[in-house]
């Protein structure tokens, strides 16, 4: 018998970064835009010095993070990161993070599609029951595709963040291995 | 003399003090109740040696961004009852989290409500938090129950987060903001 494909999808495929990778993705981080929508630290651009160090790290291969690029299958550019990270393995639990680097690569279905890819991995690959993502509030497209999708918000830090003087929540989102199947 | 401030960290019935090396044989007997473990971690529940035990308690005293106490009712002679922490503390956000947990033989007795008022008050009064949050097991009832009559506010529930007892179990996000606690004390 054949095993469906994984990691490659219609338009995106999901690879390993390398240290080649590491100027593409230090100029997604000089973009305050990016930054702001993908982590609660301050936005400080990095260093492409810190961010080989980040992948040195992340490559270490712990079996509880596993980091994936983003990559169009016609040009093989990298557009993005997503990965699972804090997988608790005792409870078969993961989070999902992802970023598409640069504006104009955003909207065209292509994080929906590496979402995809990665939740099959997840449920299909290392046989998770749950997947958990956050996502702050004032990140309304992000928000709209985790719907799009089924994630299910099971609900919010309230006031969990400050930004410009004003307080956002993150909220949490998960979507279950019996959801996925459905 | 006068003092300016209201005391902290201590109350008519407990104080919350500095965690000794002397205090460590009371908090390795609870680290090997299972049952304690369980509510707490969601680790597997496996007894705890000496050894580790002190190398995590060391950890949460260097923690930069934590707080951790003792707890010591007045009523027990400076014996250690529990830990009750401020922990993970995002400066940037002025959020932390809350920790609190008490040996078996020290719970229903009022201690745990005690030693979170006195440490919220610390949180949102001297570390100038904005918000506390915590999270609990869906199956620890008495402890959901203290919670809610603190006055934190259910945030989320985690569903089937967690495997135990041969089932899955929810896990709930609680939270209290520094004007809810000024509104309620």
């Amino acid at each position: 018998m054949t095993l469906p494909p994984l990691l490659v999808g219609e338009n995106v495929r999901l690879t390993a970064l390398s240290q080649d990778d590491i100027p593409e993705i230090t100029s997604w981080y000089q973009d305050a835009d990016f930054m702001r929508f993908f982590d609660s630290a301050p936005a400080m651009p990095r260093s492409e010095q810190q961010m080989k160090e980040w992948l040195e790290r992340e490559q270490k291969n712990s079996h509880r993070n596993f980091l994936f690029g983003i990559q169009l299958i016609e040009s093989e550019n990298l557009i993005g990161i997503i990965e699972l990270e804090g997988v608790r393995w005792t409870h078969r639990a993961g989070n999902l993070g992802i970023a598409i680097g640069k504006p104009e690569h955003r909207n065209k279905g292509w994080g929906q599609e590496a979402i995809g890819l990665l939740l099959a991995f997840a449920f299909d690959e290392l046989n998770l029951h749950r997947v958990e993502l956050t996502v702050f509030s004032y990140n309304e497209p992000a928000i709209h595709l985790y719907e799009k999708l089924g994630f299910t918000q099971d609900g919010a830090q309230r006031e969990h963040l400050q930004r410009g003087g004003q307080r956002y929540d993150m909220l949490i989102y998960s979507m279950l291995e019996q959801e996925w199947r459905a | 003399m006068t003092t300016v401030f209201q005391p902290i960290l201590e109350d008519k019935r407990i104080r919350l003090t500095a965690i000794e090396d002397d205090d460590m044989e009371h908090i390795l007997d609870w680290h090997k109740d299972t049952d304690f473990l369980m509510r707490l971690h969601d680790s597997p529940a496996q007894p705890f040696y000496m050894k580790p035990l002190k190398e995590m308690i060391e950890s949460w005293r260097s923690d930069r961004n934590g707080y951790p106490f003792a707890i010591r009712p007045r009523d027990m002679d400076g014996e250690i009852a529990g830990i009750v922490a401020v922990f993970g503390i995002n400066q940037v956000h002025a959020t932390g989290m809350l920790g609190v947990n008490l040996g078996r033989k020290n719970q229903d007795k009022g201690y745990g409500g005690a030693s979170i008022r006195l440490l919220l008050d610390f949180a949102f009064r001297e570390v100038n938090l904005h918000r506390v949050e915590l999270y609990v097991f869906g199956f620890n009832a008495p402890a959901i129950h203290l919670y809610e009559k603190l006055g934190f506010t259910h945030e989320a529930r985690f569903r089937e987060v967690m495997y135990r007892y041969g089932g899955w179990h929810d896990i709930l996000l609680m939270g209290m903001l520094r004007h809810e606690w000024e509104a309620k004390r």
